[in-house]
């Protein structure tokens, strides 16, 4: 009969949190063995069996005890789970495009046999649960610390003002939902191609009915990951944050400025740091192979190196000025 | 009886608000768990542990309750009982209460006469 009691405490506590567990198993213990005592003596008779199971339906599953102890945990809860679901879906889409295109490629090769265009389709299949499963796993990562970050969200009454609430024109009162999801996609997408697919980033030659992949960043390029990594992770938590308020903030503003200001410095690193475009000797074999002579081959090499700096100094100049932007709207337009 | 699930959501609603008042008032004198569901019972309040220990908890985390572990009782208890706090509290809930009793039967009362 105690073990039915010993199963059922246990049964409890499992569901509790580590913090309350002990208390609460307790208290439960307490009463239940009161409970029993009082209808032993009510029965006339010591309790069985019978009377502790009755007893335990009355208390009810033992899931339901302990929720109604311990308030519900999310890792996304429901502030937040309609947005979290708002990103999910199209960049599962996307992600379900891209491994369609890349096994569209794949399986033009002429020549393939039935088992061979199988095997393609399976590892397609598997790419994109792989993907999928680790863009989940990004997201909800992002979304469990601004569920556990964000305040309550409960609003001190004496701290608003009437005379204080933004006017009424269509771009002052709302951010575009659209714009800022799309931003959280591309990041999304940006870490997921840089960080899982970054050692299949280069050159893709077609010769000969086949596709040929050709290296082309350098060790030096993979050093700088992790930084931009950063920043885009930190953009994701700041869209997020700011779809959740509706609204551009001075602070939400001066951390977008912040994070720019990052990009800059970073892009500006790169742009006069060691060349993160390289043509190794498996380069020079690999563009050799498809047919290109070594003057093509430096010619491109040139083209790579003039290229990517061109891009940074666009990178440079797109940051400068959506800081700047930031900063005006924070400190002299902070509605718009 | 209560047989309609809106008329008992209705219902739980309403008790809910008057739980927090009948406990309290139980709790003027030292009780453990079953004690208090049994003083409860018998003056006609039925109330589970599901409903009552979340309850209880509540109360002492906003240092309404006081609440120590007895262990010279047969078996361990836990015995709660108002604290400063909760007693200087207790006459304002009762008054709030008076009042909203008699509102209720005068806005009741109303409806019967319409």
């Amino acid at each position: 009969m105690n073990d039915l009691i010993d199963r059922y405490v246990a049964e409890v506590g499992r569901h509790l949190p580590d913090k309350l567990r002990p208390d609460i198993e307790r208290e439960i213990r307490s009463l239940l063995e009161d409970s029993l005592e009082d209808r032993s003596k009510v029965a006339g008779h010591p309790p069985d069996e019978a009377m502790v199971v009755t007893l335990l339906k009355e208390f009810g599953a033992p899931q339901k005890v302990a929720r109604s102890y311990a308030p519900p945990r999310y890792l996304v809860g429901p502030t937040f789970f309609p947005t979290f679901v708002a990103i999910l879906k199209p960049v599962v889409i996307v992600i379900g495009v891209g491994i369609l295109i890349s096994f569209g490629i794949s399986v033009s090769r002429p020549g393939l046999t039935l088992p061979e265009i199988g095997l393609i389709l399976l590892q397609s299949l598997a790419s994109f649960w792989q993907a999928a499963l680790m863009f989940f796993g990004i997201l909800t990562l992002v979304f469990a610390i601004l569920e556990h970050t964000t305040p309550g969200g409960e609003i001190k009454e004496a701290d608003w003002d009437p005379r204080k609430l933004k006017p009424v024109t269509p771009e002052a009162t709302r951010v575009s939902p659209a714009s800022l999801l799309t931003g959280i996609v591309l990041n999304i997408i940006a870490l997921f191609l840089f960080n899982v697919l970054g050692n299949r980033l280069g050159l893709y030659i077609y010769d000969g009915g086949v596709w040929h992949f050709v290296p082309v960043l350098s060790h030096v390029f993979f050093l700088y990951v992790p930084w931009f990594s950063a920043i885009w992770a930190l953009e994701i938590v700041l869209y997020s944050w700011v779809l959740r308020d509706g609204s551009w903030q001075m602070t939400s503003r001066l951390t977008s400025a912040g994070l720019n200001l990052l990009g800059l410095i970073l892009a500006l690193v790169m742009l006069t740091g060691p060349s993160i475009v390289e043509v190794t000797p498996q380069t020079l074999a690999a563009l050799q192979g498809v047919g290109l002579t070594d003057d093509v081959v430096k010619v491109l090499e040139t083209v790579f190196q003039i290229a990517y700096r061109v891009v940074l100094v666009f990178v440079v100049i797109g940051k400068a000025v959506e800081m700047s932007k930031d900063i005006y709207r924070a400190l002299w337009k902070p509605e718009a | 009886m209560k047989q309609n699930p809106i008329l008992e959501s209705i219902v739980l609603e309403l008790r809910r608000g008057m739980l927090v008042l009948a406990v309290m008032a139980q709790l003027e004198q030292e009780q453990y768990g079953y004690s208090l569901i049994k003083h409860l019972s018998e003056r006609g309040l039925e109330i589970d542990q599901g409903t009552l220990y979340p309850l209880l908890r509540r109360l002492e985390s906003q240092g309404l309750l006081e609440s120590a572990w007895r262990l010279d009782d047969p078996r361990p208890r836990r015995y709660y009982v108002l604290s400063s706090e909760g007693r200087k509290l207790l006459p304002q809930l009762k008054e709030e209460w008076n009042q909203m009793v008699t509102l209720m039967e005068k806005i009741l009362e109303k409806e019967k006469d319409q």
